[in-house]
C-alpha cells in the first residue's frame, strides 16, 4: 500500500546550517500491517510521517500509494491523493473548535465526497457510536476531554475508509485507558485491511505491530 | 450714502456658491478619508480572519481540500460577511441621516443617499473584502499543510 524509497529531508537551522532529519528512509507497509516507528524527541519521526502523508515535501526520494507515484504529483494532485488514500491522527487532535464533534467527523467527507450526504452522516454516527461517543456528537471540542477528542479525531481519520492510516503520537496526550482505546481502534483498522503507521515513544504501541523501527541518524533501523 | 450697504444679487449668489463649494470639498475630503480608513479596516479584518485560522486550513488540506476548494470556501464566506456588513452599514447610515435631518436640522434635508452611492459603497465593500480574503488565502495555501498546522499551533 505504502512504499517509500530514499527519503531525504533537511531543515535550515537559525544559524543557516542544514540539519539532516531524514537521510535516506526506505519503508514499505502492506494493507493489514501496523508499522511502529520509535525514536527520541527530535529524531524526525513526525517529519517522516508528514512526508509520508504528503503534508510536506521531501528533498529527495519517492513515495508510492499503491501503484501511484504520489511524490511526483503537483499540489492539487497531492491534495487529491491525501483525501483518497490517507487518514491522519495527530497528537494534538487538531479538531476545528467551531465545529461540533459530528461536524468535525463529517469534515473528512467534505472535500472527497464519494457517497451521498445521508450515507456519510449515517457512517459518521455509526463510527462515533463504535467509539462510545454517541452522546457527545453535539459537543464542541472544548467541551470534550482529551480522550474523547482523540476518539472524534479517529472517526474523522477513518470516515472515508482510507487504505493508509498515519498516526503521530496518537496517545501522547492521553491517559493509559484512553491510549489503549485508540491503539485498539488502530489495530482494528489494520485487521480491516488498512496499512497503519504509528509514530510513538510508548512501548505499548508496539504490541501486535507487524514491524517496529527506530529512527536514528535519519534512517530506520530495526531495534 | 452713509450707513447703507449695497450688495448685488449676483454678488450674494457668488458668495453662496463659493461657501457651498468649500463645504462640498470638505465633505468629499472627509468621505474619501473615511473610504480609505474603512476600506483598509475591512481588508485588514478579512485578511486577519483568514490568518487566524491558519491551523484549520492546514487541517482541511490534510483532509484533502485543494487550494481551489479552500479559495471558494473563503470567497463565499467573505461575500456573505461583507454583504451583510455593507447592508448593515448602509442601513445605519440612512437611519443616522434621517435622525439628524429630523431632529437636529429642523426637518431640513442635509443627507441625500443616491442609489448610485449606496450601490457603489456596497460593491466596494464586497470587492475589497473578497480581494483581501483571496490574498490571505493565497498566502496561507502557499505553505505546506504541515507548516500551516505548525504555525497555527
Amino acid at each position: 500500500m505504502l512504499r517509500a524509497a530514499g527519503l531525504l529531508k533537511s531543515y535550515r537551522a537559525p544559524s543557516g546550517a542544514a540539519i539532516r532529519v531524514l537521510a535516506g528512509v526506505d519503508l514499505a507497509v502492506k494493507g493489514g500491517e501496523i508499522v511502529v516507528v520509535t525514536g527520541p524527541s527530535g529524531s524526525g519521526k513526525s517529519t517522516l510521517l508528514n512526508v509520508l502523508g504528503l503534508l510536506e515535501d521531501s528533498d529527495g526520494g519517492e513515495i508510492w500509494f499503491e501503484d501511484a507515484r504520489v511524490s511526483a504529483l503537483g499540489r492539487a494532485g497531492k491534495s487529491h491523493a491525501r483525501g483518497r488514500y490517507v487518514g491522519f491522527l495527530f497528537q494534538s487532535f487538531l479538531l476545528l473548535p467551531s465545529l461540533t464533534a459530528l461536524e468535525n467527523v463529517l469534515l473528512a467527507a467534505r472535500y472527497v465526497r464519494r457517497a451521498g450526504a445521508a450515507a456519510i452522516r449515517r457512517r459518521a454516527i455509526e463510527l462515533m457510536q463504535d467509539v462510545g461517543m454517541a452522546d457527545r456528537m453535539d459537543h464542541f471540542p472544548a467541551q470534550l476531554s482529551g480522550g474523547e477528542q482523540q476518539r472524534v479525531a479517529f472517526c474523522r481519520a477513518v470516515l472515508n475508509d482510507p487504505p493508509l492510516l498515519l498516526a503521530d503520537e496518537p496517545t501522547g496526550n492521553l491517559d493509559d485507558a484512553n491510549g489503549a482505546v485508540i491503539l485498539d481502534a488502530l489495530r482494528g483498522r489494520a485487521r480491516a485491511g488498512a496499512a497503519v503507521v504509528v509514530v510513538s515513544h510508548r512501548p505499548e504501541a508496539a504490541v501486535g505491530a507487524s514491524a517496529v523501527y527506530r529512527l536514528r541518524g535519519g534512517v530506520l533501523e530495526s531495534p | 450714502m452713509p450707513g447703507v450697504n449695497v450688495q448685488l444679487p449676483s454678488e450674494l449668489s457668488r458668495l453662496l456658491r463659493s461657501s457651498t463649494a468649500f463645504f462640498s470639498a470638505l465633505l468629499v475630503g472627509i468621505g474619501a478619508l473615511a473610504f480609505v480608513i474603512g476600506g483598509l479596516s475591512l481588508a485588514n479584518t478579512m485578511a486577519a480572519a483568514v490568518f487566524e485560522r491558519i491551523r484549520d486550513f492546514g487541517v482541511k488540506r490534510a483532509l484533502g481540500a485543494t487550494h481551489l476548494q479552500l479559495g471558494r470556501e473563503v470567497l463565499a464566506e467573505s461575500l456573505a460577511v461583507t454583504m451583510v456588513g455593507g447592508l448593515g452599514g448602509i442601513a445605519f447610515a440612512r437611519a443616522l441621516g434621517w435622525f439628524i435631518d429630523r431632529y437636529l436640522a429642523q426637518a431640513q434635508q442635509l443627507f441625500y443617499f443616491s442609489p448610485r452611492l449606496l450601490g457603489g459603497a456596497l460593491v466596494f465593500s464586497i470587492l475589497l473584502g473578497a480581494a483581501a480574503a483571496i490574498y490571505a488565502t493565497a498566502r496561507v495555501v502557499s505553505l505546506s499543510p504541515a507548516e500551516a498546522i505548525r504555525r497555527g499551533a
